[in-house]
């Protein structure tokens, strides 16, 4: 049967995607030996590819030796070769590769569209050498200050910045609404917004739109709170008038007259204007309104009957019938003000890009958009040199709409012409949502688009990566676990009828992801290691005031050192945190406890996060960067104390730091050398510099800073790439940037890892630990991280805008927008589950998570995973020890592994940090020293005749190729016109004296700066040799003074043509400024 | 192996020749690749001579041909100047010069092939999307030429995208404009090295063949050079190849595809015969070097080292030593990384003129002229910014005068985001030429060299750096020329960007003593050289290969089916150059970064991996990795000795009552932060330096709210104010806010103008101070008593170990009001602060994490109050006023300790003072040192962080 020519693998953790990968793009290549510039993989990342490809060369070159692999075997297999023809066939493709090896096309999918823009560029108008910008926040960040400068020039954008200015003062906020443009403009990146982006300006295309649409919300706001106050003011007016006030009332604030008081001062919070249940009965019944007890029983009572009860319905009546529109404009509001200034931040935008000559890379995505659609496909090939007939994607549930949305032609005109091609991806690791990837393209959308006769859908089962007790709980942790979620999200689902069946059915979403979510463990793996789990909840410790984390980061070390008894190594452990801010807490912990008494000789508690990782936190990066702001500005006492301080402290160990600071002069601790070159060392390059100052600061010496130091420079290599190189320039951008600058290690350096989780994909440990495992089911929302959602309304006057950026957060319940809003919560959940799915399966044989002990309800995927594992652990084999509460599976109890060797030790190093100055030991000739060295200001127009005379004397054999010459020299860009004209009379001149124009005489065989080569030492390059027979005239030409030497040198001259048997042979000067000819004797 | 095939090529070329033709030296062409080679050569000739003799003439390939034609190799930028007014005639495009100058080279690259294959221009560039056409065109088309290019026109029709008309439509234009271009410049009597090549080779019958001649070390040859290297050939010329068995009896080896392909030709059959020479993979095996490492930096190090191990096992010859870069950025570290004993270093590549401290000041001037802007009265303001980069530019400092420095502090002192010359303290030299403002290009160019001219004339400036402003010299002299000759018009933005794209490409050569030392060079200049020692470093794929160079407007498929060159020839001349440098090194090492950047670049090249699943040769790869270890800096503690005492001296009172300086509130509250700060500030008195501020940051944003409220009260002091008097208060506004602007930067408030950011603060601060008016509209009648009041100084008495002590305490008092019997010590906050206290010891207390500071400070100027009015009876009410809290409903001003309103200071002030005088007893005790604090928190923005290194 014939294999349908698109196939999508569904996989799992650890099931060998790279492997399949690698696998079907030798059996396409294997076609025939060229055949593979034929196919495109690709992949998420740079470092991605790269091993991509080294995988590849590495099979074929095991199959072309013979060697027995597993995917040899099955590779002969389906090809039905047999063992002599592939491994011929293998040798010559690996061959093909490595001989052609450009086309060997294995890239990320931004090089790949960048590869199609640039062949573009002309076509589609964009300036040929535009530089791709990754650093959008940035970018972003001075096009609002651009914005910003237009403030008091263009009063519509004034008011408008100034409103919303006043409007946050208000509300008690920062004036500062920078900080809000830039939070909300980073929307004009995403794909949610660029998608509406042209038909959204084409009815908001100014200011006034915003201004009314703005009017129109705060209209809805605005009446429906006077209403409700107005119906509260009365309620309180019926009071008065029979002396009675709230407190009066049953459950007083919390009860029915409460409500009132509830809407008398807005705005409110939509989400408490429902009634509660004292106040609900107190719709119809009277009893609800007064307590047995109340003194005022009686005049309650007929309040109630005669006016209250009746008052409040209509009040309830009205609250409810307005609330939907009413908490709709609220969202909408939110917004609206950082929404109305998008429309300048993306014209002086496009203003910045144009004068700075980039594309951001949010940007590839349209234009290649405009490319493929109207382009066919062997046009697209033909602009961009390669001609694929095949596509092989992986990671493919991180792609994004719009990413696909340009692919598919591509691959559509390979479908249709029979050609293989192929999806990988796993839907459950599919946690980069939030920067535009779409899982649903994997799940369901594109088996659709490209139709059922064409796609087969494969699935991987087996996982080579953990052991089998790992495979084993993670299996039933995920497929309950997403049971439980699902029930979980559809218990929030306050919607009814047709809505919530819509919701619901995307409900299965989450099951139908995790459906294949159990795992075989192939059976080659079988007699091996079993693995060992321990899941622990922490409680806080309310005696001794610890916080859950805390006990946690104590229980570590210990964990640490099991781990390398059991002969894992410290290079083999990672820790995986949720974000930044637990990196930190366990490097910070760690780093500590290394320094500290605390430590064991023997082991090791090495690690490397990305904080320690920073450039900025290496001691000697601090120092030059110190070093390099006292250049900038000697009078910055602070840099001085920085530099100083730090510089005595490293070179001198013990030091008083009182006598340092105290002292009348700083400047006296600096290397002597250091600050009395200041304005020598100012003007050096940058990369100069910094050598320069590790060798006066000696950080040549810090051994554990080489790597900082090394990668420091490469920054700053990097910098010099496309950066002014001035120190001013430099600290500005390090000040701006340094944050992101971070040191670059070699694989396995002895060290554990710290790193987020969402870094870890794709990567695996030996053991993993999951410190904090217990982050929000639900959007995480901050007033930081807002999650953003573009919808639309059709209802007035919501629907004046064609999309409304709204923020994620629960109150959208009451809003127009709440399917939307459940829609996104299912997301979100899949997200987090899909995170904890990633850091789960990282593990190869050990795998520990630590979680703060279960609430009441399910919030964070730690109850989730308690409450599966509760259930579960039995059947798993477990153990749970109620007290402590932790979880246990697997080889718990074994012995350590006392192999010493695998312990941990320190390596020696006989690499020292080399630097040198090298300013002596290079000879450089100047072209300049003439120039220059007038004191002066005349050498304007005066460049140095006298090396010009030389140059162009040279070039000169006989007098008529004079002007010739001149035009050479002038296109060199040598002299200017005017230089031209003044040469031309001062060659003309020196022709009219007799002696010199009978050297240029046609009877001589002329050489002009030809060398005559000695037997040893020094070439002799001769101004002009003229030669008639047996005589031989030099001459050599002067500028400047009659001196000594130059007689020597002709003199010299003189000596080696007669060496070379010359029987007659004169020399001469040749004084070009005073027209002097002077005889050498 | 004979011995012969181990010297070096050149070296083998010397000894034939000088066999060949002995004393008829110098009537003997050599012709090399490149100029360089010729160097060598002559090097080689001389170790084997017995008398001097003539030198032969030895050219390059470009000078030889060149002899033979009457056109000059016009520049660069002059080529693209003509092309560009040859494609606005055809095109009559309105694209400025800018923008087409990428697009101008690459159509001169393109032209440049055309012509060294020797392509049909007009064949080329027709636009064979017409079936008619394309059958007119049958005929002079190959049969598989012809394939692949109906193939590529087959895909146009008539509803062609947009993409494919734009496409035809330059394409079918480019002939005219080739024709155009190249008419013209011959006119001129000019050429590219494309046309000159063209000429000559088409011009051969009339050129004298019979010439001694030998061309030595070519490898790929455009279609052009091997005509005319046939051509004397016929006559008689000889050509010397330089090949190794390895890559020549490999078909798939692209390192030998040139030269494979040469063999077949009958003229070159006879110089390639086999056998070659068995270098690169001989019966020695000795292993090649692979040195990974996680960074393009440690590779240079990693490299010193090894250097350095050589010498030290001796027999290590620098001079037959190369150090190949790649990646030209890596140039000064190397030079950087050379063991000591490394005494004579040769450099044969140039540097980036961009990264040079000329051109960043160029940058900044043209920053300055881009960013000037014209104010209302016509006068011409510069952006501080850019004057700052500018004097602080270590050129321009060595040049201006001392007092002419004070110009960065004025600016930054004040905070003016632009300025005007009469702000400037002039040099009367240097400033007046600065700033101005330019238009044209011409003035621009003028501008910047006038500049470049008076900085480099100085005692001051090395060599190398006279050397560089030469470069820019010249460079611009070159740009001005044609700018002129051609009359093109740029505006200043235009220009801007014309010259980066031109000064991008610059290089400065080091021209040194090229035959002496260790030599570092670039790929290309190895052509034909050979080392015994070779190191080779960046061996990544992207750097070497170097990737495809600038693109074409021709399609792959049509250069392809034209034979003009394609991507994979580029590659396989560089193949050829890794190669060759492996044929007589005796010790290779190559070095690569495994980790690459954000843009990928950690990919081993595919040559190294060549080597390793192909060749006999073993590969040692040495991985470098550092032990790397984090240390923390040690904790700072300062003792208070003696000295330190003596400085702590001066917030005492001295015996005749005399102080030298007292605590304020701040001061103390920096004190409870981190007792550390606290001696850096107000011990060491290590000053902050106060930067340019482009932003109104929250302090500023506080002052000036200060400033403004004072402005608007101070013509009212000490009269009651009554309810109807704000009427007269209002309008007041405005000017009260300007001019709390105008004594911020020094301006006078008449000049002062708003716009940007400013405006929106001018704006807000209205709004406060409208608002503070309302709430104390609702407050009135009262009297103010105090703005800003500086008079209020305390002397406290406290215990300390060695008897008493007083201490000199100060504040200012924002505000103080009188209504009835009430005192009201107000401090105005705009920031985070709120009114609630634990209590009072909570004030005090360092471990606190939300120590009301606010609170403190007002507590502590209602003691100064308190104790300077001692005659007042009433009730002293410190309050804070918040802004954020003047638009609430609930607006209150009254601390709250532990929830109760503060309505009166009296009652607890003794507490307070108790308190405070502890803490200034502490700050005398010999016993507590300044130390950090534990907090790190605190440290965030701490100016002292650095210290810290926290
Ligand atoms: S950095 Fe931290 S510890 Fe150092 S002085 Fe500042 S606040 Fe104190």
């Amino acid at each position: 049967m014939n294999q349908k020519p698109f196939v999508v693998y569904r996989s799992s953790a650890g099931s060998g995607k790279t492997y399949t990968l690698a696998k079907e793009y030798i059996l396409l290549a294997l076609k025939r030996p060229t055949y593979f510039k034929h196919i495109l993989a690709v992949t998420f990342t740079n470092k991605a590819t790269a091993e991509m490809k080294s995988r590849i060369v590495e099979y074929l070159n095991t199959f072309s030796k013979g060697e027995y692999h597993d995917m040899g075997q099955e590779l002969m297999c389906e090809l039905g070769l047999d063992e002599g023809d592939f491994q011929t066939q293998c040798k010559e493709v690996l061959s093909m590769i490595l001989h052609n090896y450009s086309q060997f096309s294995i890239s990320t999918i931004d090089a790949f569209f960048q590869k199609v823009i640039r062949s573009f560029a002309k076509e589609v108008g964009l300036h040929g050498g535009f530089q791709l910008e990754l650093d959008q926040d940035d970018v972003l960040d001075k096009v609002i200050d651009d914005v910003f400068e237009e403030i008091g020039k263009d009063d519509l954008l004034t008011n408008w910045l100034v409103n919303f200015a006043e409007k946050k003062v208000e509300e008690g906020k920062s004036w500062d609404i920078k900080k809000d443009i830039l939070r909300f403009a980073k929307e004009l990146f995403s794909e949610a917004y660029k998608g509406k982006e042209k038909e959204l300006f084409k009815i908001a295309s100014n200011r006034d739109f915003f201004k009314k649409f703005l009017n129109q919300l705060n209209k809805v706001i605005s009446d429906y709170q006077s209403s409700a106050q107005k119906y509260a003011q009365e309620a309180f007016d019926i009071m008065d008038e029979h002396e009675l006030n709230v407190g009066d009332f049953a459950r007083k604030i919390q009860g029915p007259a409460g409500y009132f008081h509830k809407i008398i001062e807005p705005p409110y919070d939509v989400s408490k204007l429902q009634l509660n249940s004292y106040q609900l009965p107190a719709l119809d019944t009277i009893e609800a309104w007064h307590t047995k007890t109340s003194d005022n029983k009686e005049r309650i009572v007929a309040v109630v009957e005669d006016k209250l009860m009746d008052h409040f319905n209509k009040t309830v009546q009205f609250i409810n019938n307005g609330l939907k529109e009413y908490a709709t404009a609220q969202v909408a509001q939110k917004n609206m003000y950082a929404f109305g200034v998008l429309l300048d931040v993306t014209s002086k935008l496009k203003v910045y890009k144009e004068r700075e000559g980039i594309m951001l890379i949010s940007d590839a995505n349209s234009f290649l958009k405009k490319i493929v659609e109207d382009n066919d496909a062997p046009f697209v090939y033909e602009k961009t040199g390669s001609f694929y007939r095949n596509y092989l994607i992986d990671e493919f549930q991180d792609t994004s709409g719009f990413q696909w949305q340009n692919f598919s032609p591509l691959i559509y005109n390979s479908l249709s012409e029979g050609n293989k091609n192929l999806l990988v991806g796993d839907v459950k690791q599919s946690i980069y949502r939030w920067r535009g990837g779409d899982w649903q393209l994997l799940q369901n959308k594109v088996e659709e688009q490209i139709g059922s006769e064409y796609s087969e859908i494969k699935q991987l089962n087996n996982n080579y990566r953990s052991a089998g007790q790992v495979i084993a709980v993670n299996n039933t942790l995920f497929s309950q676990g997403a049971k439980v979620l699902s029930d979980l999200f559809l218990d929030k689902i306050e919607l009814e009828g047709k809505e919530r069946e819509s919701i619901e059915s995307q409900a299965k979403l989450i099951e139908k992801a995790y459906a294949d979510v159990a795992q075989l463990q192939p059976t080659s793996k079988k007699e091996k290691f079993d693995g060992c789990l321990s899941f622990s909840f922490v409680k806080e410790d309310k005696d001794e005031e610890k916080k859950w984390k805390e006990i946690v980061l104590e229980r570590i070390p210990l964990l640490m050192e099991n781990l390398q008894d059991r002969g894992v190594k410290i290079s083999e452990v990672a820790f995986l945190v949720r974000g930044s801010k637990d990196e930190k807490l366990i490097a910070d912990y760690l780093i500590d406890y290394n320094n500290s008494e605390k430590a064991k000789k023997g082991y090791s508690y090495n690690i490397v996060s990305n904080e320690s990782l920073m450039l900025e936190s290496s001691r000697s990066v601090q120092l030059l960067i110190h070093a390099l702001q006292y250049l900038n500005n000697n009078n910055d006492q602070i840099a001085l104390a920085n530099l100083v301080y730090p510089y005595q402290e490293y070179t001198h160990g013990m030091i008083i730091p009182d006598e340092i600071f105290n002292s009348s002069s700083l400047e006296q601790f600096l290397p002597k050398d250091f600050y009395s070159q200041q304005l020598s060392l100012r003007k050096l390059p940058l990369v100069d510099l910094l050598e320069v100052l590790i060798r006066m600061f000696g950080l040549n010496n810090q051994e554990g800073e080489f790597t900082y130091i090394q990668s420091f420079i490469d920054v700053v290599l990097e910098y010099g790439k496309q950066h002014i190189g001035d120190i001013t320039s430099f600290l500005q951008w390090w000040n701006e940037n340094n944050h992101k600058q971070f040191v670059k290690l070699p694989e396995g350096t002895n060290a554990a890892r710290v790193m987020t989780i969402h870094k870890s994909k794709g990567l695996q440990f030996k053991a993993v630990i999951v410190p904090f495992c217990n982050w929000k089911i639900d959007h995480e929302t901050s007033s930081f991280k807002e999650n953003r959602m573009w919808i639309s309304s059709d209802k007035e006057p919501f629907s004046t805008i064609p999309f409304l950026p709204v923020n994620y957060g629960s109150i959208l319940k009451y809003t127009e927008f709440d399917t939307k809003y459940y829609a996104e919560m299912l997301q979100a959940y899949m997200d987090n589950f899909n995170l904890l799915y990633v850091a789960l399966t990282r593990a190869e044989d050990y795998l520990f998570t630590f979680s703060e002990e279960q609430g009441k309800s399910i919030k964070c995927v730690s109850d989730l995973m308690f409450e599966v594992l509760k259930s579960n652990y039995n059947d798993l084999g477990g153990s749970w020890n109620e007290e402590n509460n932790i979880f246990r599976f697997g080889q718990f109890e074994d012995k350590a592994v006392d192999d010493i060797s695998n312990k941990y030790q320190e390596k020696d190093s006989t690499f020292q940090y080399i630097s040198n100055p090298w300013q002596k030991k290079l000879a450089i000739k100047y072209n300049s020293q003439a120039f220059f060295n007038t004191t002066t200001d005349q050498q304007q127009s005066s460049i140095n005749y006298g090396n010009l005379i030389h140059e162009l004397m040279a070039r000169i054999i006989t007098i008529d190729q004079l002007p010739k010459a001149l035009d050479a020299m002038k296109f060199e860009g040598l002299i200017t016109k005017i230089d031209k004209e003044e040469l031309r009379n001062t060659v003309s001149k020196m022709f009219q004296n007799e002696e010199v124009s009978s050297w240029f005489d046609k009877k001589w065989k002329v050489k002009t700066e030809v060398p005559v080569i000695p037997k040893t030492g020094e070439m002799n390059r001769m101004d002009r040799v003229m030669i008639y027979e047996e005589n031989a005239v030099v001459v050599d030409y002067k500028t400047g003074m009659v001196r000594d030497e130059d007689s020597n040198q002709v003199k010299n001259y003189v000596q080696l043509l007669s060496e070379m048997g010359y029987k007659q042979v004169k020399g001469y000067l040749l004084y070009i400024d005073k027209m002097e000819v002077i005889a050498v004797k | 192996m004979s011995e012969i095939n181990k010297r070096p090529f050149l070296k083998q070329i010397a000894q034939q020749v000088q066999l060949q033709y002995a004393d008829r030296m110098d009537e003997v062409t050599l012709v090399f690749p490149n100029r360089r080679a010729g160097l060598f050569f002559r090097k080689y000739l001389s170790e084997d001579i017995d008398k001097p003799i003539w030198s032969p003439s030895i050219l390059s390939i470009e000078d030889f041909v060149r002899q033979f034609c009457g056109l000059e190799l016009a520049d660069k930028f002059t080529l693209i100047v003509e092309l560009y007014q040859s494609y606005s005639k055809h095109i009559g495009s309105t694209e400025s010069f800018d923008r087409f100058y990428y697009w101008g080279e690459m159509l001169l690259g393109d032209f440049d092939d055309i012509d060294k294959y020797m392509i049909d221009a007009k064949y080329l560039f027709t636009d064979l999307s017409n079936q008619k056409e394309l059958d007119d065109y049958f005929d002079y088309l190959t049969e598989d030429q012809r394939k692949i290019i109906l193939e590529f026109w087959s895909t146009f029709s008539e509803q062609s995208s947009k993409e494919k008309k734009n496409f035809q439509l330059i394409w079918g234009k480019l002939y005219d404009i080739y024709s155009d271009f190249t008419t013209n410049l011959k006119n001129k009597n000019l050429g590219y090295t494309g046309l000159v090549y063209k000429e000559v080779a088409n011009n051969l019958p009339k050129i004298d063949k019979n010439k001694q001649v030998v061309f030595a070390g070519f490898n790929a040859l455009t279609v052009t050079e091997e005509k005319i290297i046939t051509h004397f050939i016929e006559g008689g010329a000889e050509i010397k190849w330089d090949v190794d068995a390895y890559y020549m009896e490999d078909e798939r080896q692209e390192a030998g595809s040139f030269l494979r392909a040469y063999k077949t030709k009958s003229t070159f059959a006879k110089s390639l015969e086999e056998p070659y020479p068995i270098n690169i993979e001989d019966s020695r095996d000795r292993p090649i070097y692979l040195n990974a490492v996680a960074q393009k930096a440690g590779q240079v190090k990693l490299l010193g080292n090894i250097i350095n191990e050589f010498q030290e096992k001796g027999n290590f010859n620098p001079e037959k030593t190369v150090i190949v870069l790649p990646d030209e950025n890596l140039l000064f570290p190397v030079l950087n990384s050379l063991p000591d004993s490394i005494d004579k270093i040769n450099v044969t590549m140039g540097f980036p003129l961009v990264n040079t401290p000329i051109y960043s000041l160029v940058e900044h001037l043209l920053g300055l002229q881009q960013h000037i802007k014209k104010q209302s009265n016509g006068e011409n303001t510069f952006y501080s910014k850019h004057a700052i980069y500018i004097f602080k530019h270590p050129l321009i400092q060595q040049k201006i005068p001392k007092e002419t420095l004070k110009n960065i502090e004025n600016i930054e002192s004040k905070n003016w985001s632009r300025i005007k010359t009469d702000q400037l303290h002039s040099d009367l030299l240097l400033i007046p030429i600065v700033f101005q403002k330019v238009d044209e290009t011409a003035d621009v160019i003028n501008y910047l060299q006038k500049i470049i001219g008076i900085v480099t004339v100085s005692d001051e400036v090395s060599l190398l750096e006279k050397e560089y402003a030469y470069q820019f010299y010249t460079q611009l002299n070159r740009i001005k020329e044609v700018i002129e000759l051609f009359k093109l018009i740029l505006d200043l933005e235009a220009f801007i960007r014309l010259f980066r794209q031109m000064m991008q490409s610059l290089r400065l050569p080091f021209t040194g003593e090229p035959l002496n030392g260790l030599q570092i060079m670039g790929v290309l200049e190895t052509r034909n050289l050979d080392f015994e020692n070779v190191f080779i470093l960046s061996m990544n794929e992207g750097t070497f290969p170097a990737p495809g160079k600038g693109h074409s407007f021709i399609p792959y498929n049509i250069r392809k089916g034209y034979d003009m060159p394609t991507f994979d020839q580029q590659d396989a001349i560089y193949a050829y150059l890794f190669y060759r440098l492996l044929q007589k090194a005796e010790n290779v090492h190559l070095f690569y970064n495994t980790e690459g950047g954000s843009t990928g670049g950690g990919e081993l090249s595919r040559y190294v991996q060549q080597l390793k699943y192909e060749s006999k040769r073993p590969i040692e790869l040495n991985t470098l990795s550092h032990q790397i270890s984090i240390t923390k800096q040690n904790p700072i503690e300062i003792e208070k000795t003696a000295s330190v005492f003596n400085k702590l001296k001066k917030y005492i009172i001295s015996s005749n009552g005399s102080v030298q300086d007292r605590l304020t509130p701040s001061a103390l509250n920096i004190y409870l932060d981190c007792r550390l700060r606290f001696y850096f500030r107000y011990v060491a008195e290590i000053y902050e330096y106060n930067d340019l501020q482009d932003q109104i940051d929250p302090m500023v944003f506080g002052n000036l709210l200060h400033n403004s409220m004072e402005n608007i009260y101070k013509q009212k002091s000490n009269i009651v104010i009554e309810k109807e008097n704000f009427a007269e208060l209002a309008p007041l506004i405005d000017d009260a806010v300007k001019m709390a602007f105008a004594m911020h930067y020094s301006i006078d408030e008449n000049k002062i103008e708003f716009e940007g950011k400013k405006v929106l603060a001018f704006e807000v601060i209205k709004k406060y101070v409208a608002q503070i008016l309302k709430r104390d509209y609702e407050y009135a009648p009262f009297e103010i008593v105090g703005l800003e009041a500086k008079d209020y100084t305390l002397n406290t008495e406290v215990e300390g170990e060695k008897g008493t002590l007083i201490i000199g305490l100060k504040g200012i008092i924002d505000r103080i009001d009188l209504k009835g019997e009430r005192i009201r010590v107000i401090d105005y906050k705009t920031g985070k602060d709120d009114r609630k206290v634990t209590d009072i010891h909570s004030l005090f207390d360092r471990n606190d994490q939300k120590r009301n500071k606010a609170a403190m400070q007002t507590l502590l100027y209602s003691l100064l109050y308190i104790r300077n009015n001692k005659s007042f009876q009433g009730a002293v009410i410190p309050g804070i006023f918040n802004t954020k809290e003047t638009f609430s409903k609930k607006f209150d001003y009254h601390l709250m300790i532990d929830k109760e309103p503060v309505v009166n200071a009296k009652p607890i002030m003794a507490e307070f003072e108790g308190y405070l005088k502890d803490l200034l007893a502490e700050i005398y005790s010999p016993h507590v040192s300044f130390d950090q604090t534990e907090e790190e928190s605190k440290c965030i923005h701490c100016p002292y962080k650095g210290i810290c290194g926290r």
